[in-house]
């Protein structure tokens, strides 16, 4: 049991399956091999013996027909006893060479006339025979413990037997067995060891694969599995592995970034309800502060819903789980309505919002979810515009398909660096601008979502005084 | 004792001084890197408050500032990052602490009252002159076990008093660590309040601890 657990694993390796399977096909072709060769021997040796059984029978009757003898009287009783004693004698020694001991019997009619002594005057009789020349099989243990091959020829009233025992085909190829019984074995052990030793040149570099990727976790996910130069199946492996690695390190450098970020978000707001609520519990406040301090603390309440709602809407968005629901709707109709929504924060600042659509249209497209998107960008308009300044919102129809809507408005320059990296998820243009704005980095990564979910497209162009971002939605 | 927080997020640099000044700290404010640099370069402060992440100049940048100006100021960091490479970071800068947000008021207050320990030769929370004692946490003063109640302003110059003591302490360095920078400079307040410290303090005592330097300033002394 102890034995088997440690040998285990290689029983189960590919590289003993692999040796076994190759092996066992080798026994398989052997053991065919063995039985063609034996089948191709046997029928062949039995053809030879065939001919030679009936070339003997033709040249028994050729040289009966040729000598005109009454063979209707003669006794084979009688042999020696009479003139042709001698005849039958040379027909023996002479035309019929029997080294190999055949057995012959010729008749004529019903009546055996001649029988080689070795048939020790056991008379051949095969009652059933129709045709001329037949050949047959036939047992008679007086004769020979193995089969007897017979051809019999019937040619007017003579009927020639000869007959002959396989016992020499049989000894030839059972010697041959004999060989092959011996060699086949070792042919199959040294295909087992072939094998084995085939298979782990082949797979050593598998191990090497597993090694390496057994030592690989979530925290060095840069390092890479070598062997990818080899440009074949394991070559091609590795290189997959490794792209595959990649693609992990990518989502888990994503993902970390965003636990991070989130956590980071979330922590904000938190450290301010602590904070506040510590300072509110540690010594007896008026009424009015009271009071001030818990709206504060529903402004902060307010501010991590919204945080998680983002990033609950982003994470959906990108497992797909986010379902739109298109319908038709008047464009200067809807944005006026998001301008006037938006006016209360406006006015603050003293920032007035123009509309411009030069020629009014519809489209299809998820009312709230584009409200939502140009929400926010109006929203940060007026978060991080200049103050008395106007943003712009434009909006028009671009061939039949699309049309866009822009957001723009006026601001310090911002660099191209912060640009690239304005559609990341919290991203903030931390060290120009305060986050006394309250804002939080998750509104454009939103409005991208969206702009995506709508297979539209969302640009900014960045100008020395201002900013603007364009949408582009499919119009139906 | 004077504290400067530097903190862009209003909420939070708001609750840290209204707490702070619940412990009869004087706090200033400033809401970024820039105006913090300059406050904390011409200004006296006891302890900076620093976040990290603030706009224009960032919390580990303006440390190794001030370092390289040889303003000495313990610096307490809040961040809200806790990888400990952050932390190394900031130390390394020249900080002298770090908190991580959101942290537990209390455990501001003990972290600053450590630090401003370290600058003297103090490790009680108690600071005594003979037979008066000046508990830091509690912010009560007894004179021989019995208690004295202050108001803010007198409990904070007798703080200070107390933790210079036996040196000669200046009206500028008590305004300076005893005001904000709103106030306007004007020594004879001080005068006011030590006038009424020495009623509260050494009034019926034989032994008076209060002592004025003529044309320099106040002194405590225990002898």
């Amino acid at each position: 049991m102890k034995m088997f657990s440690k040998i285990k694993p290689y029983v189960l390796s590919t590289r003993f399956k692999m040796t076994i399977w190759y092996a066992f096909l080798f026994l398989i072709l052997e053991i065919i091999l063995g039985f063609t060769i034996y089948y191709y021997l046997y029928n062949n040796s039995l053809k030879r013996l065939d001919l030679s059984l009936s070339a003997q029978a033709n040249a028994i009757l050729r040289v009966l027909k040729s000598k005109h003898f009454d063979l209707e009287t003669f006794e084979p009783s009688d042999i020696y006893s009479s003139e042709e004693d001698l005849i039958w004698d040379i027909i023996y020694d002479v035309v019929v060479f029997n080294e190999r001991n055949t057995f012959i019997q010729i008749s004529s009619g019903k009546k055996v006339i001649y029988q080689s002594a070795n048939l020790s005057k056991i008379k051949l009789e095969f009652p059933n025979i129709k045709s001329n020349k037949q050949t047959f099989d036939f047992v008679d243990e007086r004769l020979s413990e193995n089969e007897i091959r017979a051809t019999q020829i019937k040619d007017g009233n003579y009927t020639v037997i000869v007959a002959y025992p396989k016992e020499h085909i049989l000894q030839t190829i059972n010697s041959l067995t004999d060989i092959y019984v011996v060699i086949a074995p070792i042919f199959f052990l040294v295909s087992l060891i072939g094998g084995a030793l085939i298979s782990q040149r082949s797979l050593s570099r598998i191990d090497k694969i597993i090694k390496k990727t057994e030592e690989i976790t979530a925290h060095n996910l840069s390092e890479i599995i070598p062997g990818e130069e080899h440009n074949d199946e394991f070559g091609r492996l590795v290189k997959k592995m490794n792209e595959m690695i990649q693609r992990i390190r990518t989502s888990v450098e994503y993902m970390n970034q965003f636990s991070i970020s989130a956590a980071h978000e979330l922590k904000t707001p938190l450290t301010i309800l602590r904070g506040e609520i510590e300072i509110a519990l540690k010594s007896e406040k008026s009424p009015t502060e009271y009071i001030e301090i818990l709206k504060s603390n529903y402004e902060e309440t307010l501010r991590l819903i919204k945080i998680v709602d983002n990033l609950f809407f982003i994470s959906k968005s990108e497992n797909n789980l986010v379902k739109i629901h298109k319908r038709e709707v008047n464009l200067k109709e809807f944005l006026q309505g998001i301008i006037k929504n938006a006016n209360v924060l406006a006015d603050d600042k003293n920032t007035e919002i123009k509309l411009i659509i030069e020629e009014n249209f519809s489209a299809n497209f998820d009312y709230d979810l584009i409200k939502q998107a140009v929400t926010n960008l109006i929203d940060n308009a007026i978060k991080y515009g200049t103050d008395n300044f106007p943003i712009i919102i434009t909006s028009k129809k671009i061939y039949d398909n699309k049309f866009m809507i822009s957001v723009k408005n006026w601001c310090e320059e911002i660099s191209q660096k912060d640009i690239e990296k304005i559609f990341d998820r919290f991203y903030r243009i931390d060290t120009s601008r305060t986050r006394s704005t309250g804002g939080v980095g998750l509104g454009l990564s939103v409005v991208k979502s969206i702009v995506n979910l709508h297979n539209g497209t969302i640009q900014v162009e960045k100008f020395p005084d201002s900013i603007e971002f364009i949408i582009e939605l499919p119009a139906s | 004792m004077r504290i400067l927080v530097i903190e862009d997020e209003k909420k939070v640099a708001s609750f840290i001084k209204k707490g702070l000044e619940e412990e009869f700290f004087t706090v200033d404010v400033a809401y970024n890197g820039k105006d913090g640099l300059v406050l904390a370069s011409s200004e006296e402060y006891d302890l900076i408050i620093l976040d990290i992440m603030i706009p224009f100049i960032d919390g580990i940048t303006l440390t190794k500032e001030l370092r390289k100006r040889k303003i000495i100021t313990p610096i307490l960091l809040l961040t809200v990052k806790d990888s400990v490479n952050d932390k190394v970071e900031g130390l390394d800068a020249g900080a002298d602490d770090y908190l991580t947000k959101p942290f537990a008021f209390e455990e501001l207050t003990a972290r600053i009252r450590a630090l401003l320990r370290r600058t003297e030769i103090q490790k009680s929370n108690i600071l005594t002159a003979a037979d008066l004692k000046l508990d830091l946490i509690t912010h009560t003063v007894y004179r021989n076990n019995k208690e004295i109640i202050l108001t803010q302003k007198e409990y904070s110059i007798l703080e200070y008093l107390l933790r210079n003591k036996n040196k000669i302490v200046s009206r500028t360095k008590l305004i300076e660590h005893v005001y904000d920078y709103h106030f306007d400079t004007d020594t004879n307040v001080i005068d006011v309040y030590i006038n009424k410290l020495r009623n509260k303090i050494d009034y019926g005592f034989d032994k008076k601890l209060i002592h004025t330097i003529r044309g320099v300033g106040y002194i405590i002394k225990e002898e």
